[in-house]
């Protein structure tokens, strides 16, 4: 009788076990990206997170010049929501600060706080969650950061997982 | 010399030798390279590149002691005249199991911070701890690596002028050997002359060159092959991971594996192509037998289904899925490729075996 109450205990610890790893994995699937670095509060966003923020879009052609329209938030209100030194705080040694973009192949591109903050530039931004209205497909999303004006492309990066606040040496 | 003298002589020279063999030695050892390969390289402040350190770690790079078996050391798998691969598909460990991925290139791993074919370990001390310990690699403990060091006559010795005192500890053991990785620069191969403007290279070189740097527009009919892309600037490497088309679902799932998710299925690392003609078979998984296969997969067999998303289109075909470069093209990208051969570092003597010189 003992030995079958444990193996049922076991039994249950096993199952038990078995769901909550579950819920890990699937939680670490999700698509996100991380505020991290010199922040206030480090911030975890997912795409559906960013539909509930103001949004903005930006259009701009592919490279097989056809238009799309991006939509997601100013990427300053997401560095101000993460309690970044911007507006009256940017000034002094904050002035030396820069945001690394990193997307999940590795690739790499900065920004100046000073060219993402609105108190400095009207020049907009965004970390897009949607191109024509749907959700960033996975070769794309969940983020891709898009520029108004950039003549160039190459800071437009894709696949976004994490946008780090640093101080320059 | 009178008896007298000889001895005071010998004391003296015994004395000068003691102090020698038994001092710290904190002589920086000098890394140089070229102004374009750039100055965002990796060491950390507590394993500064020393010459002593760099000895010690050139010893324990070619030291079978430090594998289960006393008969692989990381040179086996990483031979200086290959560039520091071994030219098989998969390298065969202590237990005579074949690892899973390839042998990767120590080439210019200064400028790297991510390792392995799925960058799980950052920095070169975390990375020699997994081929060290594999039980299918070099399979044996660092804790009992440094314990058999401590018997040999040799090590402490190196040890105390690398580091202060002759304790040898774990951590001492993968700071030496990624001392020593530190220095394998390449960086005299033909297109570094070409750089430098002490080297003219043929017709077929320059046609590759420019193939290998241009993205092609076929609307705008500029063809190019775009490797640089991927393997750009005077290093010929970006510290990136991709999916290149080897599979539309891939047995190994690459950085998949360690990141759960589906974008990064089959994704690796992007190597570097230096040395790239010595260095076959190509890809985490050693399919390649020659550069002519991966021109050919590159030009006409990119499996689309997880490809990453720049090369998905990057044709010099309108609507094209695969580069579809000319026969001609492809044998001027390899002419290229062969630029990138540098034969003064595959024999450059500060790098290999210095028990056999």
């Amino acid at each position: 009788m003992k030995t079958t109450k444990i193996a049922l205990l076991t039994s249950l610890l096993t199952i038990a076990l078995f769901f909550s790893n579950s819920k890990v994995n699937a939680q670490a699937k999700t698509a996100s990206a991380s505020i991290k670095g010199e922040v206030k509060s480090e911030l975890i966003l997912t795409p559906t997170d960013v539909d509930k923020l103001p949004k903005t879009s930006i259009s701009q052609k592919d490279r097989t010049d056809q238009e799309h329209t991006y939509s997601g938030v100013e990427l300053g209100l997401v560095l101000k929501n993460a309690g970044v030194t911007l507006a009256e705080e940017l000034k002094g040694e904050n002035l030396t600060k820069y945001l690394l973009v990193e997307a999940s192949d590795g690739y790499q591109v900065i920004f100046s706080l000073a060219e993402i903050d609105p108190a400095f530039t009207s020049r907009k931004i965004i970390l897009a969650n949607r191109k024509d209205d749907k959700l960033l497909a996975a070769d794309e999303g969940p983020f891709r950061i898009i520029i108004e004006g950039e003549k160039r492309k190459p800071r437009n990066a894709r696949q976004v997982i994490s946008l780090t606040v640093k101080f320059a040496n | 010399m009178n008896s007298f003298a000889k001895v005071i002589t010998t004391l003296i020279g015994s004395f000068t030798l003691l102090i020698w063999v038994g001092k710290l030695d904190p002589a920086p050892y000098p890394l140089t390279y070229p102004s374009n390969f750039g100055n965002r390289i990796s060491i950390p402040q507590n394993n500064p590149t020393t010459q002593a350190g760099v000895y010690l770690g050139r010893n324990l790079f070619y030291e079978p002691l430090l594998s289960a078996n006393n008969k692989i050391s990381c040179g086996s798998c990483h031979e200086q005249k290959r560039a520091f691969t071994d030219g098989k598909v998969f390298s065969s460990g202590v237990d005579g199991t074949l690892t899973s991925r390839n042998s990767m290139a120590l080439v210019n791993l200064l400028w790297a911070r991510r390792f392995f074919w799925d960058g799980r370990a950052t920095g070169l001390e975390a990375q020699a701890a997994f081929p060290l310990s594999d039980p299918h690699e070099m399979g044996q403990a660092l804790t009992v690596s440094a314990a058999k060091l401590r018997q040999s006559p040799k090590y402490p010795i190196l040890f105390q002028k690398a580091f202060g005192d002759t304790a040898i500890t774990v951590n001492r053991i993968t700071m030496a050997i990624s001392q020593f990785e530190r220095t394998l620069i390449s960086a005299d191969s033909p297109y570094d002359r070409y750089l430098k403007n002490t080297y003219k290279p043929s017709p077929i070189e320059l046609e590759g060159m420019r193939l290998f740097n241009t993205m092609p527009q076929p609307r705008k009919k500029i063809r190019g092959a775009d490797c640089a892309h991927c393997h750009g600037g005077a290093k010929t490497y970006l510290e990136l991971f991709h999916n290149n088309g080897l599979d539309e679902i891939s047995t190994d799932k690459g950085i998949a594996a360690i990141t759960g998710m589906d974008s990064d299925h089959g994704r690796f690392k992007i190597p570097t192509l230096r040395n790239i003609a010595l260095t076959a078979p190509y890809m985490h998984d050693g399919r390649f037998n020659s550069l002519q296969q991966v021109l050919d997969h590159y030009s006409e067999h990119l499996k689309q289904k997880h490809l990453s998303p720049f090369l998905k289109g990057s044709s010099n075909k309108i609507g094209g899925t695969s580069l579809q470069l000319s026969a001609h093209e492809k044998k001027a990208v390899i002419a290229f490729l062969n630029m990138l051969t540098d034969t003064t570092f595959i024999h450059n003597p500060e790098f290999s075996n210095p028990n056999h010189p």
